[in-house]
């Protein structure tokens, strides 16, 4: 991805603007004061934003100014996110692993003379909602259709789509067996270096049997993409690290409530 | 006369004035200002924690400083703390005879608060009345049902019977009970609705949906599938499995079949013959006979 795709937008009244992120186009509309936004996904990656549809369902905003300009910026989704393995997976104790996800990124639109201001946030990509935990706790997250992968290659990367390093280390003294991973992507920044998205580093240090893990997001560009550039802050800025359940075996929803 | 001057100059004096004064003083800071840290503390905490633990420490705020404004009053009024508890226990006895059911409603109140079944904003089923729970207070729980009518169950009622949380855990089951004709594809109908069940938004991925055989009924195979959604999403994906699985099948041409019934004659495997009318034939056949009048004979 360009870091020119992810740009400022002027407005003039009455003009539908659109811009493609992948299979999103958003298109805008100024009036006054008020702001129109619309989306659609087609089955495309990139070119040219598609149509505008017969009957789009605009939203409108009114806002403090009538500002002509806004950013558009990649932000993470607004809940944790739950990757498959593909096939169950297994580290050994003492055993570290590196491996990498992609996540659709929303697109984050904000005036440009009021960058606090977020006007929308749209997904790139509609992902389907799951749950992470047991049947009274957990966490309502993002289900990921795309697997946890062990090697980079040129066409994991997309234009809307930020690569996730994760780095596992078992220091338990037992193997670690897991199908899902969960990862705390609001807690995670937004890099871009040459036609990538990277988010920094996720450690996730298992220590023990019974699934809580110290999960530690690094706060700083990965190594495989040093040199690049800061584009959107974490949503939630505090704390560094934390201590949580991350992996997940399918039999633990194995009865199904019955 | 003069006994009233004098019943005026006793009791009357500055002193005793002055004392008056202080007590409305007192009052008049005391009670405002005990609302004002009830409200400003429910608000507080609601905003932090839940809406039930605002409720609770305002209540608890409210009847601690009460009590201590009373014993203020009492004391300033010459009444030592001892002989009012002495006269209270009195009194309790006395009232505790007179007002079982709500003292037993207090008592039930404390341990329903203290047993934590459910909360403020939880969604409760008591005796199939359905509602959110707007307060648990010193006598009874307050209701609102979904029909905006407004529920009072007493304490002691909620103690003795059994009432269904239907908010307390995170998420919930739909249950659908779907019957198919004999003559489907049973791997078909499986394929369908799973399908219906990922295109829904509110259908979460894991825990899984899942597809019980149920029985053969009389008429079809019974099935019951189920998914899961958050509280909050229950109802959409009711309504939206349901919708979608009939309008998946009325395009698939998955037959939901109505109860059948084979008449036969006699023999198990001949059925009764049944011969097909013509429209005129039918209208013939169900015209009213004439009547027949006197004269005809």
């Amino acid at each position: 991805m360009n870091e020119s795709t992810w740009k400022n937008i002027h407005l003039s009244d009455d003009e539908i603007a659109s811009y493609r992120v992948g299979p999103l186009t958003i298109y805008f509309k100024k009036i006054l004061n008020e702001i129109w936004i619309a989306e659609y996904r087609d089955e495309e990656r990139s070119g040219d934003p598609a149509p505008l549809p017969e009957e789009p369902l605009w939203v409108r905003a009114a806002l403090p100014e009538p500002y002509d300009s806004f950013t558009l910026s990649p932000a993470f989704p607004d809940r944790p996110v739950v990757v498959d393995t593909e096939f169950p997976y297994k580290i050994f104790s003492s055993t570290r692993a590196r491996a990498y996800c992609r996540i659709p990124v929303f697109v984050q639109i904000t005036p440009v003379k009021n960058p606090d201001l977020i006007v929308a946030e749209i997904p790139t990509v509609v992902l389907s909602g799951t749950w992470f935990g047991i049947f009274t706790e957990g966490e309502h997250s993002y289900a990921l259709s795309s697997t946890v992968r062990r090697v980079l290659t040129d066409d994991l990367f997309e234009p809307h789509l930020v690569v996730c390093p994760i780095e596992i280390v078992n220091s338990s003294a037992f193997e670690l067996r897991f199908e899902k991973v969960c990862l705390r992507v609001t807690r995670l920044s937004i890099y871009s270096k040459e036609n990538a998205l990277w988010a920094d580093e996720t450690r996730i240090n298992h220590h023990s049997k019974e699934g809580h893990n110290d999960i530690e997001m690094k706060g700083v560009v990965p190594i495989e993409a040093k040199g690049g550039k800061l584009i959107s802050k974490p949503r939630i800025p505090e704390r560094k690290s934390f201590a949580d359940r991350s992996f997940n075996l399918l039999r633990e929803f194995s009865v199904p409530g019955f | 006369m003069e006994f009233l001057t004098g019943l005026y100059e006793t009791y009357i004096t500055e002193a005793r004035i002055l004392q008056l004064i202080r007590i409305l003083v007192m009052l008049a800071i005391g009670l405002p200002l005990l609302f004002m840290i009830r409200r400003s503390l429910a608000r507080y905490v609601s905003g932090h924690y839940n809406q039930h633990y605002g409720m609770l420490a305002g209540k608890v705020v409210f009847y601690t400083g009460l009590a201590i404004l009373v014993i203020m009053v009492f004391n300033d009024l010459g009444f030592g703390l001892t002989p009012l508890l002495g006269a209270a226990g009195v009194v309790g006895i006395a009232l505790g005879f007179a007002s079982q059911t709500s003292v037993s409603n207090v008592i039930s109140g404390i341990f329903l608060i203290a047993e934590q079944s459910f909360k403020v904003g939880d969604v409760i089923s008591v005796n199939g009345n359905v509602g959110v729970v707007l307060s648990i207070d010193t006598l009874s729980v307050k209701l609102r049902m979904f029909d905006n009518r407004f529920l009072r169950v007493p304490n002691e009622a909620m103690i003795k019977s059994e009432f269904i949380n239907i908010t307390r855990f995170p998420i919930r089951r739909v249950d659908c009970n779907i019957s198919v004709a004999y003559k489907e594809d049973l791997n078909r109908v499986r394929e369908l609705l799973f399908d219906v069940a990922r295109e829904i938004p509110y259908s979460l991925q894991e825990p899984a949906p899942l597809l019980i055989f149920d029985k053969y009924g009389s008429s079809s195979i019974d099935l019951l599938f189920v998914a899961w959604a958050t509280r909050e999403d229950f109802l959409k994906l009711r309504n939206g499995l349901n919708m979608g699985i009939k309008e998946r099948f009325d395009r698939e041409g998955i037959e939901i079949p109505f109860p059948h019934v084979s008449v036969y004659a006699g023999s198990a495997s001949t059925p009764l013959p049944v011969e097909l009318l013509s429209d005129e034939h039918m209208a013939s056949a169900t015209r009213p006979p004439k009547k027949t009048s006197p004269e005809d004979k």
